[in-house]
């Protein structure tokens, strides 16, 4: 019975490897709630007709009865057999909303009305064609930096008739990192004066010295791509300025007079953005880590993640 | 919402549907609020006008619900129920923003779908109703669905339908039925038909206006001719100076009338919501179902609400017992200073006869010369009605010539009273039974003669004898009263037979469906070997119905829950082949051995099959592996598969 239902099954079960076939074991079904409302308005009706010895009565809740009956088998069918291949995600900002892309898969035809829903959040109804993969998109809202880990999936379908729900429950090894929520305030840099925006300024006059053009490599920031050679067909270029040529800061936590460690994390975190927009190479020094000065997304993405991650057990 | 009509329009049609049938039924106010709510929601979303808020709905709840108290104040019956229904089916479809109120109103069109069989069992409405099942299935997929279109969920819900009518069948045979019911009948229906307690001038003309069935008979032998059919319904014994009234109180269980040749008969009796049973004139035994009273009528306990059938034996040709004093002093009792002219015309046409017999044959004979016409058009009587049509109007139909000829016989001191009843009826040449309609319905006067007992006198016979002997459908002809199918002249004749065909296919199907009751059941099991022992029948049967029903829904689960069977593609196929080859050859295939590391294999002990394996293997690793197959390479795989052969050494 308690396999049957799954309950227990399911809080303790490990994470799962994809891709997943929901195959007989794992696809579980009850009545809903309007299921039951329907099953006690039949009994009435069938007490009524044994009452008035009504066969008109007798055939339509017989009628109504099995269907309801033939509907179950409908619903199970509805998810039966269908497959998980993969799960991706992309970090985002404490604050944002992490999306989970699902890819989906019926090899045995298209399955209509399924729901997928993670942690109690408004379900996604999609419909599944047939022998396509199809992505599913998860939303997650985040609070807080670190590791979400968004826990089960329940894959659900109520259809056709929504007198049964037919469910079934993956535990997908995907975490997302969820960076601290970026808080704008002045750049700040190590030996740098807290609260002097100067530094800021000398980096800035710097930005504005066009130096020259170099090829586009991935990972460029986008804002520096120079549109007009792009325009007359000479290929894509970056822009590089005089000021990030040989410069280079480092973002330092201690250095920040802040109290507060998340204030800190997220003040950090704007900086990172900032030079990473101003494609000015920069390093980062947290207590116990530091990470040398770089360029690029990799390089960004990894000082994010230091930030997000930090001193995470306290 | 954003695509109402996704959602709501067929929700609303799915209302319309079900409450279809009942519009007969319905207070045309409710008809007319039905339209006011759901043409408002219509058009709401057409021209984006604001829907009611929740306090709106409620003053019209409460506005609906007062309607009601003030229409079904007196009774609260079937049709308060289903006003009830329609009032709130009206209402409901305002609130539909969530997926629940969408639910609920979608069972709600289901339980007004229900309430049609409050309404009768025919097939049409049978058929109506699996209709309505398939459309409001279809709009419950619809709400689980939205995005579908609206075709694919009637098929769906068509196919759903079909799967279950197998399991529907089974439950309705095998589910048991019992006798009587479980908390007694609380419904009665104020729609009244056929003969009231009381037969004044007008009444049965409302009648003849009306051809709906009264009821059917099949006879065991011979029907008797047509001018024995005479359908006795309701002795009249009292007269008040204007019209005649059922007595009140009568006793029951009378000496048992005598005669010759029996008729034995079964009656199919639409409801009319009265207590009394028609059966042909004379009854010769009780009906264990009904009160025989002492004018040999029978009355069932309750109101004839829903059909009913019954089965009897009478006398044609009969000799009532003797009757007791008290009856017979009632039967000349008249009111003083009513109708005396024709009190003493009475005593002046009779002055010469001695029997009761003579007397009334002077009676008949005077109705006959003296001018008297049939008519259904009669003109308006007096306060002495007898009086006004015996010397002023002289035309009249059966209730007045009943009327006049019991009162004149009354005053001449012989015991009379007025039959209301059916004369005839009509053979439907399909099926074989009687159709009796409420035109048909007829009123006559039996009188007491103490060596003959009560006999019948129809004096509209003295008038109208085409009326007796050939239906009431002759005198509809003749007098230019006909209905719309006379006037159709040629057509009739079809319209008629097509409707009784039609009949006798509804009056099979409700033989069949409405006569499966608790006893057929009982010799249906009988027959399949199910009889009541350590354990009753009927739990037999539940749990054959229980096992059977688990069967096929066990079948739909295997056939459709399945795993797809993978079908093996070609160049797996040709692939085996050529391993089994190999494998006979003497060099099996590992399961664990790539195609390329079994040529090698193979190669190392038999270098001369160099020519025939590399290709395969080159055009299976290439068709299995790659994506760059070229057009011809299957072919030329199955080919080569087909002809390799490990023996040839070349």
């Amino acid at each position: 019975m308690k396999k049957f239902f799954g309950l227990k099954k399911a809080a303790a079960r490990k994470t799962e490897p994809l891709p997943l076939a929901f195959n007989r074991h794992r696809v579980y079904i009850l009545p809903t709630a309007h299921g039951l409302l329907f099953l006690i308005i039949l009994f009435a009706m069938l007490l009524g007709s044994i009452n008035y010895n009504n066969n008109l009565g007798f055939l339509l809740v017989f009628l109504l009865g099995s269907i309801t009956l033939v509907s179950m088998i409908h619903t199970y069918r509805n998810l039966l057999g269908m497959e998980v291949l993969s799960v991706s995600v992309e970090p985002v900002f404490a604050g944002r909303t992490a999306l989970f892309r699902f890819l989906v898969r019926s090899e045995s035809g298209h399955r209509r009305a399924i729901g997928f829903v993670m942690e109690k959040n408004e379900p996604v109804i999609e419909n599944i064609s047939a022998q396509t993969d199809e992505t599913v998109t998860v939303k997650i809202p985040t609070r807080y930096r670190g590791i979400l880990r968004p826990g089960r999936l329940i894959v659900w379908t109520r259809y056709p008739l929504g007198l049964f729900r037919a469910w079934t429950v993956v535990l997908p090894d995907i975490s997302c990192v969820v960076y601290p929520r970026p808080l704008a305030g002045s750049f700040q840099s190590s030996g740098g004066h807290v609260g002097d925006e100067s530094d800021v300024n000398s980096i800035k006059d710097g930005v504005d010295d066009f130096f020259g053009l170099k090829p586009y490599q991935p990972g460029d920031p986008m804002g520096k791509i120079s549109w007009k050679s792009f325009s007359r067909g000479l290929g894509v270029f970056v822009k590089e300025f005089a000021g990030n040529s040989g410069a280079s800061v480092m973002l330092d936590y201690d250095a920040l007079g802040d109290a507060n460690r998340e204030h800190k994390l997220s003040r950090l975190a704007d900086m990172v953005l900032k030079a990473h927009n101003m494609n000015v190479e920069y390093g980062l020094l947290l207590p116990g880590r530091t990470i040398a000065p770089d360029k690029g997304e990799r390089h960004r993405h990894a000082c994010l993640k230091a930030l997000a991650l930090f001193d995470l057990s306290k | 919402m954003n695509e109402p009509h996704k959602t709501v329009f067929p929700i609303l049609a799915a209302l319309v549907v079900a409450i279809f049938p009942h519009i007969g039924r319905l207070p045309p106010w409710i008809i007319f609020w039905c339209v006011v709510m759901w043409g408002y929601i219509l058009l709401s979303f057409r021209f984006n006008w604001p829907r009611p808020g929740k306090n709106l709905r409620r003053v019209l709840t409460i506005i609906g619900i007062f309607g009601l108290l003030f229409t079904f104040s007196r009774r609260l019956d079937q049709d308060a129920y289903l006003g009830l229904l329609a009032v709130m089916a009206a209402l409901k479809p305002f609130e539909m923003e969530t997926h629940r109120d969408r639910m609920i109103t979608v069972f709600l069109a289901y339980f007004i779908v229900i309430t049609s069989l409050f309404l009768s069992e025919t097939l049409l409405i049978t058929i109506y109703m699996f209709m309505s099942v398939i459309v409001t299935t279809a709009v419950l997929i619809r709400t689980n669905d939205p995005g579908g279109r609206f075709t694919a969920n009637l098929r769906l819900s068509a196919l759903i339908m079909a799967q279950a009518l197998p399991v529907m069948v089974l439950l309705f045979f095998l589910f048991p039925r019992i006798e009587g019911s479980l908390f007694g009948l609380w419904f009665s229906s104020a729609a009244k038909s056929g003969f009231s307690d009381s037969l004044s001038p007008g009444g049965v003309v409302m009648l003849v206006e009306n051809d709906a069935v009264a009821f059917r008979v099949s006879f065991d032998g011979e029907t008797p001719s047509a001018s024995l059919l005479y359908w006795r319904g309701i002795v009249f014994s009292d007269f008040d100076g204007r019209g005649w009234h059922v007595q009140r109180h009568s006793p029951e269980n009378p000496a048992l009338p005598k005669g010759q040749n029996p008729t034995s008969y079964t009656v199919t009796l639409e409801p009319h919501h009265y207590r009394w049973l028609f059966v042909l004139e004379m009854p010769a035994e009780p009906l264990h179902r009904a009160a025989f009273l002492n004018d040999y009528t029978l009355r069932t306990p309750r109101p004839v609400s829903r059909q009913m059938r019954y089965e009897m034996t009478s006398y044609t040709r009969y000799h009532t017992g003797p009757e007791d004093e008290k009856t017979l002093r009632q039967c000349i009792l008249l009111p003083e200073n009513s109708n005396t002219r024709t009190h003493q015309l009475a005593a002046e046409i009779t002055a010469d006869a001695s029997t009761a017999v003579e007397k009334a044959d002077q009676v008949f004979n005077f109705f006959r010369d003296n001018g008297f016409t049939y008519t259904l058009e009669p003109p308006r009587l007096g306060r002495h009605p007898v009086d006004d049509f015996i010397f002023a109007s002289r035309r009249g139909y059966c209730e007045h010539y009943a009327s006049a000829f019991a009162f004149m016989m009354r005053a001449v001191n012989v015991p009379a009273r007025v039959v209301g009843g059916y004369l005839g009826g009509e053979i439907n040449p399909y099926a074989n039974y009687l159709i009796v309609r409420q035109l048909d319905a007829h009123a006559w006067v039996e009188i007491w003669d103490p060596e003959n007992g009560w006999i019948r006198v129809d004096p509209t016979a003295a008038v109208a004898p085409d009326r007796i002997s050939e239906g009431m459908r002759s005198v509809l002809s003749a007098g230019g009263a006909g209905g719309f199918f006379e006037r159709l002249g040629g057509l009739s004749s079809f319209f008629h037979q097509a409707r009784l065909g039609w009949d006798a296919i509804n009056t099979g199907w409700r033989a069949f469906f409405e006569g499966y009751s608790y006893e057929v059941q009982r010799a249906l099991l009988e027959k399949i070997g199910i009889r009541s022992g350590v354990l009753a029948a009927s739990f037999k049967a539940m749990l054959l119905m229980v096992a059977l029903a688990g069967m096929i829904i066990g079948g739909y689960a295997w056939f459709f829950l399945r795993p797809p069977r993978q079908k093996p593609d070609a160049v797996q196929k040709y692939y085996a082949r050529y391993c089994e080859k190999l494998a006979r050859a003497g060099f099996a295939r590992k399961p664990d051995q790539g195609p390329i590391d079994y040529m090698q294999l193979v190669l190392k002990n038999r270098p001369d099959l160099q020519k025939q394996i590399a290709p395969i293997t080159d055009l299976y690793v290439r068709l299995r592996y790659r994506d760059q197959a070229a057009e011809g390479d299957l072919a030329a795989f199955v080919e080569k598969v087909r002809k390799f052969d490990p023996a040839l050494k070349r």
